[in-house]
């Protein structure tokens, strides 16, 4: 019986090793070129959708991070990636790096699919971001915000022209998904997302009567819109790989991969 | 020089003192590590408690980059409400079940009660998190109808008194089963029934036991992160009232650490310094209630663990008295512990098999199509790595102070605090002092190193301690023995007394795993969470299964993903929880022969 206990010890202790070691191995035969791309998490959708069409033709390898805006252009002027990606312009105190528009995308204003809202006001909502009043003649009384650095959120703010923060009542979230889960559990609760990441768990209301669609955000009667940015290093030059997948997103062919997505082309 | 003090020297360096020596260092490595976490991260904070002053840092109630004003006031209220809601509710649940296991349980159920509680313990934070946000915030919704989704103190304090009910649980277990039994045979000699011996006289026995139970539970609650930080709202409220979002201490850095500016990153890092004086502050505390449960003499020691455990199920007379009604409770409340732990599982087991597949699991990882492959590599390389470097560490840690110390030294007391202390501090703090240390100061950048390393610090504790535990149960004969065959010490330990405490080794590697396995908040500050490609290297950054649920639910479009991936954790918290029973059956078996 004594052995049974050092045969298990010995075996545990070896497969840690083996596949500890095995898992630094595998991977080092192949070395290819690697771009790092990092920012927003209403950008990465789109950015990871680009990024599977280009590995297909090209052998390189593009990894994704997804935090945030502010993240992402910090990154940039640290040098942490290859390139950033932002959801909102680039503000004049982040020096150092410059920003080029990918495509345009709209802020959805979005409610739970039984609340039977499917319009609302601007300065409503502003007053139940802003002081947390109810939504008049709605159901809708509580409003979900995301955090500070999300550009979606500055978006959102500088064109409500929101400057003092949100009202204790509202919650702010980390990510794009965290407020489609809380508004597909919660029918009381309007949440702002990027259009491109609407699905059909979650629906969208017009804002001033006018719907939140493409051709909307296209002619500018939309009003919550904002472009995708991709932040560059302002007077460094990129790799070789990362400047050919930085052609490739920003040419006419990524652009059919963009408007089919459902974000809107500025080419 | 002398031939005698040749000699002297010669024996100075000699193999066995070269090996205490190493022992000592391997063992005051703790107290290196915890002086190393509390220096740099003060050393890292002092930034923000020079620019923003120390008062204003802890009393301001605005937190915002935008103009750079930190007050962190708003986070302590939260935390305290949120702990103090979470202790009272969790600390009753566990206290009472912990009184059902050892008192009321059929003797049959006991085993798989333990194993209960044990796998409660072992479901990750952010498995809580993901059960809390899609299934329980909705449900207060639909009953409570407030003013929000959700967010807020009901929902937080309901969740963490569920995960910290087995840490006060099996720690009130514990001192109950250590109260004198002759206690509890005098009551009953004296006229009690089952019950008023049960509540009046072994609950108030075992009372300094169920007190550092609290503390431990105490601790747990404020440092818990991942699912506190999904559940809380991260509102810029005070948590007056059930449905308020607020904002925890710990959640506050998860939520802004992605984007901070340099000062906020310190103000950031200042943050998790005041939690970690908390913890410590805590840990003090623990050591002052903390006292040798002896208690009975020479002729009553035997202790309730030790008796056969009948006579305490059998109730010999009944009284309807209050300590009935109680006895009642505390069924009730274990069945619906029991109920609880049973619904998580199914309910991510029922959301998350359907998305299972073959290709999801083990299929080729890119862009287009994230599956789990990254992480079955990157989460054995973390295992591999923290366990190689924990191993020795703690292990030469337990021999020194269970072979070389003297009991009851105060070098050993010492150790064993910080230790202690180590256990005690919150995992999002050893990923801050990681960040800090390993990411950044020594340029590691996010990588599979740093977090390896981070976590090797997690486990440590746990080492020590289970293998220590087992050192102590070699019997004293058996080294007396290998000394009279002329073994020196060195060999004693290594051939004699090592092999047979081999269980807690083995028991420590599985509890060392399972934590790995769970802990996301220290990785996501250490690894970063790129989960698209198979690590390349320890250089890499790389998501493990518990960081991959997180990234899932974060994104918004892959829930079911989230729920197929934190079943694959689930399954990997019973199998590890049944090795653990497993190995303990394989020992006592041998202790039988």
């Amino acid at each position: 019986m004594k052995k049974v206990g050092k045969i298990l010890a010995s075996a545990l202790c070896v497969a840690t090793l083996v596949c500890g070691t095995l898992g630094a191995m595998t991977g080092c035969g192949s070395k290819k070129e690697s771009i790092t791309v990092s920012g927003s998490s209403s950008v990465t959708p789109i950015m990871e959708k680009l990024a599977a069409e280009y590995e297909k033709t090209h052998d390189v390898r593009i990894t994704v991070n997804m935090s945030s805006s502010g993240a992402g252009i910090s990154d940039t002027q640290n040098g942490l990636n290859d390139f950033g990606m932002s959801s909102r312009e680039l503000k004049s105190s982040e020096t150092g790096v410059k920003g080029y528009t990918l495509c345009m995308d709209g802020i959805a204003l979005i409610v739970n699919k039984d609340c039977p809202v499917t319009d609302v006001s601007k300065t409503d909502v502003k007053a139940l971001y802003e002081s947390g009043t109810a939504i008049p003649d709605t159901s809708i009384t509580a409003a979900i915000g995301r955090d500070a650095s999300s550009g979606t959120r500055t978006a959102f703010d500088e064109l409500l022209k929101i400057e003092n923060g949100y009202a204790t009542s509202v919650a702010t979230l980390a990510e794009t998904g965290n407020v489609i889960e809380a508004i597909q559990g919660s029918t009381n609760s309007i949440g702002y997302i990027s259009y491109g990441s609407l699905k059909s768990t979650v629906k969208a209301v017009s804002l001033d009567g006018v719907a939140c669609t493409v051709e909307n955000i296209m002619n500018n009667t939309y009003a919550l819109q904002r472009p995708f940015v991709i932040v560059l290093k302002e007077n460094g030059t990129l790799s070789a790989a990362a400047q050919g997948f930085y052609d490739y997103i920003m040419s006419a062919e990524a652009q059919t991969v963009i408007t089919g997505a459902g974000y809107i082309s500025v080419k | 020089m002398t031939t005698l003090t040749k000699i002297k020297t010669a024996k100075f360096f000699s193999k066995e003192n070269i090996a205490k020596a190493i022992f000592i260092a391997l063992a005051a490595f703790s107290i290196l590590a915890v002086f190393t976490i509390i220096g740099y991260l003060l050393y890292a904070s002092i930034p923000a408690f020079r620019d923003i002053g120390f008062f204003k840092f802890i009393f301001g109630s605005e937190w915002s980059a935008k103009s750079e004003t930190f007050g962190i006031w708003r986070m302590i209220v939260g935390t305290f409400f949120l702990t103090v809601c979470a202790v009272l509710l969790g600390g009753t649940l566990a206290v009472l079940t912990a009184i059902w296991l050892v008192f009321y349980c059929p003797k049959r159920l006991k085993k798989i009660y333990t194993q209960i509680v044990n796998l409660l313990a072992g479901i990750p934070s952010i498995v809580y998190g993901l059960f809390g946000y899609k299934f329980l915030m909705p449900l207060l919704v639909d009953i409570f109808h407030p003013n929000n989704a959700g967010f807020g103190l009901l929902a937080c304090t309901l969740i963490l008194s569920v995960m910290i009910l087995p840490t006060i649980t099996s720690i009130t277990k514990n001192s109950l089963e250590a109260v004198p039994m002759h206690y509890y045979e005098g009551a009953l000699a004296l006229g009690c029934s089952k019950n008023q011996a049960v509540w009046k006289v072994l609950l108030p026995a075992a009372k300094s036991g169920i007190i550092s139970a609290i503390i431990l539970g105490i601790g747990r609650a404020i440092g818990e992160t991942m699912a506190v930080q999904m559940i809380v709202g991260n509102g810029s409220g005070y948590p007056f009232g059930a449905f308020v979002p607020f904002t925890t201490l710990t959640s506050n850095i998860v939520q802004n650490w992605g984007y901070a500016t340099p000062s906020e990153q310190s103000a950031l890092i200042a943050d998790g310094f005041v939690l970690l004086i908390f913890i410590l502050i805590l840990n003090l505390c623990l050591m002052a209630v903390k006292k040798d449960s002896k208690g009975g003499n020479k002729f009553f020691s035997r202790r309730l663990r030790e008796s056969d455990q009948k006579d305490t199920l059998k109730s010999y007379r009944r009284t309807g008295s209050a300590c009935d009604a109680l006895w009642i409770v505390s069924w009730v409340i274990s069945l619906l512990v029991a109920f609880v732990l049973a619904f998580i599982v199914i309910f991510v087991f029922v959301k998350g098999f359907p998305h299972l597949s073959i290709d999801f699991m083990f299929g080729e990882s890119g862009n287009a199509h994230t599956t789990l492959a990254p992480a079955f590599v990157s989460t054995t390389m973390l295992i591999g790595l923290a366990l190689l470097l924990a191993l020795p560490l703690g292990v030469g840690a337990a021999i020194f102070l269970n072979e070389y110390a003297k009991k009851g030294s105060i070098f050993v007391k010492v150790i064993r605090l910080f230790v202690d202390t180590l256990a005690g501090i919150p995992s999002i703090i050893f990923g801050l002092f990681g960040m800090v240390f390993f990411v950044i100061g020594m340029n590691m950048g996010y990588s599979l190193w740093a977090g390896g390393i981070t976590l090797a610090l997690i486990i440590l504790p746990t080492i020590i301690r289970s293998t220590e535990q087992s050192l102590s149960e070699v019997p004293d004969s058996m080294r007396e023995a290998s000394y009279a065959l002329g073994a020196g010490k060195l060999r004693t330990i290594f051939v004699v007394v090592l092999p047979q405490a081999i269980t807690g080794i083995i028991t420590s590697i599985i509890l060392s795993i399972g934590r790995i396995v769970n802990e996301s908040a220290a990785l996501i500050f250490t690894v970063g969470s790129a989960s698209t490609f198979i690590p390349q290297g320890y250089g890499d950054s790389a998501a493990s299964f518990a960081v991959l649920v997180w990234k899932f639910m974060s994104n918004g479009l892959q829930v079911n993903e989230a729920y197929a991936t934190a079943s694959i954790l689930l399954i990997f918290v019973i199998i590890l929880n049944l090795l653990v029973s497993l190995v303990e059956w394989l020992f006592n078996r041998r202790k039988k022969i």
